[in-house]
C-alpha cells in the first residue's frame, strides 16, 4: 500500500522542507521507492542537491499540460536500497504569479490533477510519496493535505505556534478526517527540562527534535539523512518514519 | 414499530423526496434555460465548509472522482440510499455533477458525463 504524506504547518520557518527531504531520504535508506514533491509553489523549494535542470514542473502537471511522471527525477548518488525520485515546482517569478493568481475553480481542477497524479505514481510503483506544502491555509496547501493519507504537523512549542496549529486540527485536519502527528521541531533547550508531551490537541507527538545549530546550516546544501545517519536530526527521521509506517500499515 | 423499521421507513420517505426533486430539478433548469450553469467544481473550502455528513460523502468522492452511490456507501460504510440522499443533496447544492451512465447515476465532481 502506498502511503501519501503532507508536510505542513501553521507557520512558515518551521522546517518544513529540511523534515520532508531528510524524511524521504530515510524512507528510501528503508528500501522504500519514494517521490518527494515541491508543493510549495509560492516558495519553490532551491535546494541545490535537486538542481536538474528540470524542463517540466509540478507546474505544468496542476494546468494539465504534462504528466506527473515527466515531472520527477531520481536522486541515484546515494548508497540506498530504495529509490528517491524528486519533482520540484517552477521557481520562475511568472510561474509563480501565474499560479497565485488562480481562482477556486482552478484550485478544484488541480485538486482534481493532484489525485491524478497520486494515482500514476501509485501505478508507478511508489510506495510513498512526500507532499512539501506551503504554511498554513491556502488552496494549494489544503488541497495537498485534502489529498494525502497523513499529515505531519511542523510546530516550534511555543504558545502562537500552538494556537494557530489548535485551529489548524480542529479547523482543517478533523473536518477531513485526516490522520496526523506532531512534529516539534527547533525546540530550545529549557524545553526539556521537564517531561515533553506524548500528545497535543488529541494528536500523537511523534518527534521531539532539539534546535540543533548545524541542522540548520546542512540542511540548506545536503540531505543530513543520507550524510550523516548516525545525527540525531537523522535518527528522528527514521523515528518519524517509524511511527508513521505503523499507523497507516 | 422497531427502531429497524422506523429507519425503513425514513429511508423510504427520503428516496420518494429525492424522486420528487430530482424530476423537479431538472424542469426548473429547462425553465431557466440554464442546465450547466448550477454545477461548480468542488473546491476544497468549499468542502470545509460543509456539514459533517455531506463532507464525509464529498471527501469520498473527491478520492473516487467519480462514482455510484453504492461505490461511495462501500468506502464510508454507510447504507447506499443514505449516500444516494447526501450525494443528491450535493448535486441540488451545485458542487457535484450528476449524469446517467446506462443504467446506473454517477456522482463527479468534475464535469464528466456519461455521453
Amino acid at each position: 500500500m502506498c502511503m501519501t504524506i503532507a508536510i505542513h504547518s501553521c507557520k512558515g520557518g518551521t522546517g518544513k522542507t529540511s523534515i520532508g527531504i531528510n524524511l524521504a531520504a530515510a524512507y528510501s535508506l528503508l528500501g522504500k521507492n519514494v517521490c518527494f514533491l515541491d508543493f510549495d509553489s509560492k516558495a519553490t523549494c532551491f535546494f541545490s542537491p535537486f538542481d536538474f535542470k528540470s524542463k517540466k514542473w509540478i507546474n505544468d502537471v496542476l494546468f494539465d499540460k504534462c504528466s506527473i511522471m515527466d515531472v520527477i527525477n531520481e536522486v541515484d548518488e546515494h548508497d540506498k536500497t530504495g529509490k528517491l525520485h524528486v519533482g520540484l515546482s517552477n521557481p520562475d517569478i511568472s510561474a509563480i504569479r501565474e499560479i497565485s493568481s488562480q481562482d477556486r475553480k482552478w484550485q478544484a481542477h488541480a485538486l482534481k490533477m493532484i489525485m491524478n497524479a497520486k494515482r500514476e505514481l501509485v501505478s508507478a510503483g511508489m510506495d510513498v510519496i512526500i507532499l512539501d506544502t506551503s504554511p498554513g491555509v491556502d488552496f494549494a496547501s489544503i488541497n495537498a493535505v485534502a489529498a494525502s493519507d497523513f499529515v505531519v504537523v511542523l510546530l516550534k512549542p511555543v504558545y502562537s505556534s500552538l494556537r494557530c496549529t489548535e485551529n489548524l486540527v480542529n479547523g482543517v485536519y478533523k473536518l477531513l478526517d485526516k490522520p496526523c502527528g506532531i512534529v516539534e521541531n527547533m525546540c530550545h533547550e529549557s524545553y526539556f527540562l521537564e517531561p515533553v508531551p506524548n500528545e497535543r490537541f488529541g494528536i500523537p507527538v511523534l518527534a521531539t527534535i532539539p534546535c540543533l545549530c548545524d541542522v540548520a546550516i546542512k540542511t540548506d546544501t545536503q540531505i543530513m539523512t543520507f550524510e550523516e545517519r548516525e545525527h540525531p536530526f537523522s535518527e528522528s527521521m527514521f523515528n518519524i518514519a517509524g511511527k508513521i509506517m505503523d499507523r497507516l500499515e | 414499530m422497531s427502531g429497524s423499521d422506523k429507519f425503513e421507513q425514513i429511508i423510504a420517505i427520503l428516496q420518494e423526496i429525492n424522486g420528487k426533486l430530482d424530476r423537479l430539478l431538472p424542469q426548473e433548469r429547462s425553465n431557466n434555460g440554464n442546465d450547466s450553469s448550477l454545477f461548480e467544481s468542488l473546491d476544497v473550502m468549499t468542502l470545509l465548509s460543509l456539514p459533517d455528513h455531506l463532507r464525509t460523502t464529498a471527501t469520498t468522492l473527491v478520492e473516487l472522482q467519480s462514482a455510484t452511490a453504492n461505490d461511495v456507501a462501500k468506502m464510508t460504510h454507510k447504507e447506499r440510499a443514505v449516500e444516494s440522499n447526501y450525494l443528491n443533496q450535493l448535486s441540488r447544492m451545485g458542487h457535484v455533477n450528476k449524469y446517467r451512465k446506462g443504467r446506473k447515476v454517477y456522482f463527479s465532481i468534475s464535469e464528466e458525463s456519461g455521453n
